[in-house]
């Protein structure tokens, strides 16, 4: 397989974890969230810092989860009483400002700088250092994210979760502590979301705050759109779809500067057209409404 | 049974309810009526804890149950249906019973590691409910189901229910949900007549189960062929209590009510 191939399925490994943990708090449990890209950004700094000060990838892996855990959650008591577009610019909000964090706490993050030199991750007696490997690894974190989240969605739990969605004070009402299950899904979500952060970060190996910044919202809510909501496959299936469209424009003969915004118009479009002639997505069975 | 104690509530300028005292008899049919702007659902949201009142206190038997939050009431033994219903309309029914059956359903890690489609449960012994001890099975709700009269499989959704299966399913949940009081916020409103008598039947079989129900109901006729005690609000206040005769014939009443 050729390393651009292995390229593009790393990060297509990394953005299903996104997506897809992204679409069980979306999709399955109602809760609008537009700041999820910090999630992945907090992960990302938490293994980054975490691995350059020594500490074992396999803990700062985990460490990355659990600190994107400690937002959501924090993100779900603050925006308690919030709902629907209000929740929605509320979880923006929250994205900006940790980009702002990100970009400001130069002693932490080394601001714009960002870190350069991340080290390769190894486990145990395993250090992983082709790309090669990392697929890999990255397949192995993605299949383990899919089939935690396939029985989750599955179970009773998941049918709770949609019962939230579809009627929060009809919920309450059947005896469900509807805040908990909140604080759950969005604190699972987040974790998903923090090693899908560590992972890239060790990949690519230099992090800066542009790379969490409100352009990749855009791309993860195209996804989980295209994809359907409440569909895991839907989200698979649509990540692949839309990391691999603006990867034509490589063979059309255009500028870089033109390639860059033209990415983002794609993505835009696509979101349009979704919503205007398919409102489910490829295999959402709930409206967007 | 249940007990509300001099409840006041206010929305900005207008006084929903102003004093409200009232208690819910043990094994038997109360029906709450009075005209539109009582103050009537208003009190069933804050018996549900979906509205804290400005002053006064509820107990359900001897418990405070003022300061609880919904689900934990709910969990206490107050159930509830609605007059516009209210059902998870992405979901099927069988989805529907199983949660209005058990709160097992809320246990992530035993969801995800034992995967329990097929849980069994166990109620609170002091909580009345006609599923104890019974098995979340196909089976088990094809019964309920057709006990409550609607004909369909539980794995259809419930947007594809008319409305009176919608209103029957209400009833069918809350009566499965482990409870000690039944709220009914206009049970029959909006359905046709042989729904209507059906829900009457089922109704009557509950009272003789020894359901405690409580019903908010304007269609009069309906009130008079099943309930066993009558409360009268208007203007968030209660005008008279006594049986569906007594308080028909009541000159206040029909002034304030009716119209007459």
């Amino acid at each position: 397989m050729s390393a651009y191939l292995i390229h593009l399925s790393i990060l297509i490994g990394i953005y299903v974890i996104l997506s897809t943990s992204l679409n069980l708090a979306m999709g399955f449990t109602g809760l609008l969230n537009l700041g999820h890209i910090a999630f992945f950004g907090v992960g990302a700094y938490t293994s980054a810092i975490l691995t350059m000060a020594g500490v074992p990838f396999s803990v700062a892996f985990f460490l990355a989860g659990a600190f994107a855990v400690l937002f959501g959650v924090l993100l779900v008591l603050a925006t308690r009483n919030l709902k629907g577009d209000y929740l929605g610019l509320a979880t923006l909000g929250f994205g900006f400002v940790v980009y702002s964090v990100f970009l400001n706490w130069t002693g932490l993050t080394r601001g714009p700088l960002g870190i350069p030199g991340i080290p390769k991750p190894s486990l145990l007696t395993w250090a992983i250092q082709s790309n090669t490997e990392y697929l890999f690894f990255v397949l192995l974190v993605m299949a383990l994210t899919l089939l935690l989240l396939w029985m989750l969605t599955s179970s009773p739990y998941g049918r709770v979760l949609e019962a939230v969605r579809d009627d929060e004070i009809a919920a309450r009402v059947l005896g469900k502590n509807v805040s908990k299950l909140k604080c759950q899904a969005m604190g699972i979500s987040a974790f998903f979301a923090g090693i899908a952060g560590s992972l890239f970060a060790h990949y690519i190996t230099y992090i800066d705050p542009s790379s969490f910044f409100l352009s990749d919202i855009v791309l993860l809510l195209t996804i989980v759109m295209i994809g359907g909501l409440a569909s895991l496959r839907g989200s698979v299936i649509a990540t692949v779809i839309i990391l691999l469209i603006p990867e034509a424009l490589r063979f059309v003969h255009l500028p870089s500067s033109i390639i860059g915004p033209m990415r983002q118009m794609i993505y835009a479009l696509l979101l349009i057209v979704i919503l205007l002639y398919r409102p489910r997505g490829f295999s959402g069975h709930v409206d967007l409404a | 049974m249940l007990h509300a104690k001099n409840i006041h509530k206010a929305f900005g300028g207008v006084k929903a309810l102003q004093g409200v005292t009232l208690t819910i008899q043990p094994k038997c049919i109360t029906a709450l009526i009075g005209p539109n702007g009582a103050g009537k659902t208003t009190l069933f949201d804050i018996i549900n804890g979906l509205i804290a009142p400005d002053t006064g206190e509820l107990f359900l038997e001897k418990e405070n149950m003022t300061r609880l939050p919904s689900h934990i009431r709910a969990q206490r033994g107050i159930s509830r249906t609605w007059q516009a219903v209210r059902l998870f309309k992405h979901l099927t029914m069988f989805d529907h019973l199983r949660m209005a059956e058990n709160n097992e359903d809320t246990n992530i890690l035993k969801n995800i590691f034992l995967f329990s489609k097929k849980q069994t449960h166990t109620c609170h012994p002091e909580v009345r409910g006609n599923a104890q001890h019974c098995r979340a099975s196909k089976d088990h709700y094809e019964l309920v189901l057709q006990k409550f009269g609607i004909d369909r499989s539980p794995q259809t959704l419930v947007s594809h229910l008319s409305y009176g299966q919608r209103k029957l399913l209400q009833l069918a949940m809350v009566s499965l949900q482990p409870h000690k009081i039944l709220l009914l916020d206009e049970p029959v409103a909006g359905v046709n007549q042989v729904v209507q008598a059906h829900i009457e039947n089922v109704l009557l079989k509950l009272k003789d189960e020894g359901e405690t129900i409580c019903i908010i109901e304007h269609d009069m006729e309906f009130v008079q062929k099943i309930a066993d005690h009558t409360i009268v609000m208007d203007a968030g206040r209660v005008l008279m209590e006594g049986s569906p005769r007594e308080v028909l014939k009541d000159k206040m009443v029909l002034e304030a009510y009716l119209g007459e």
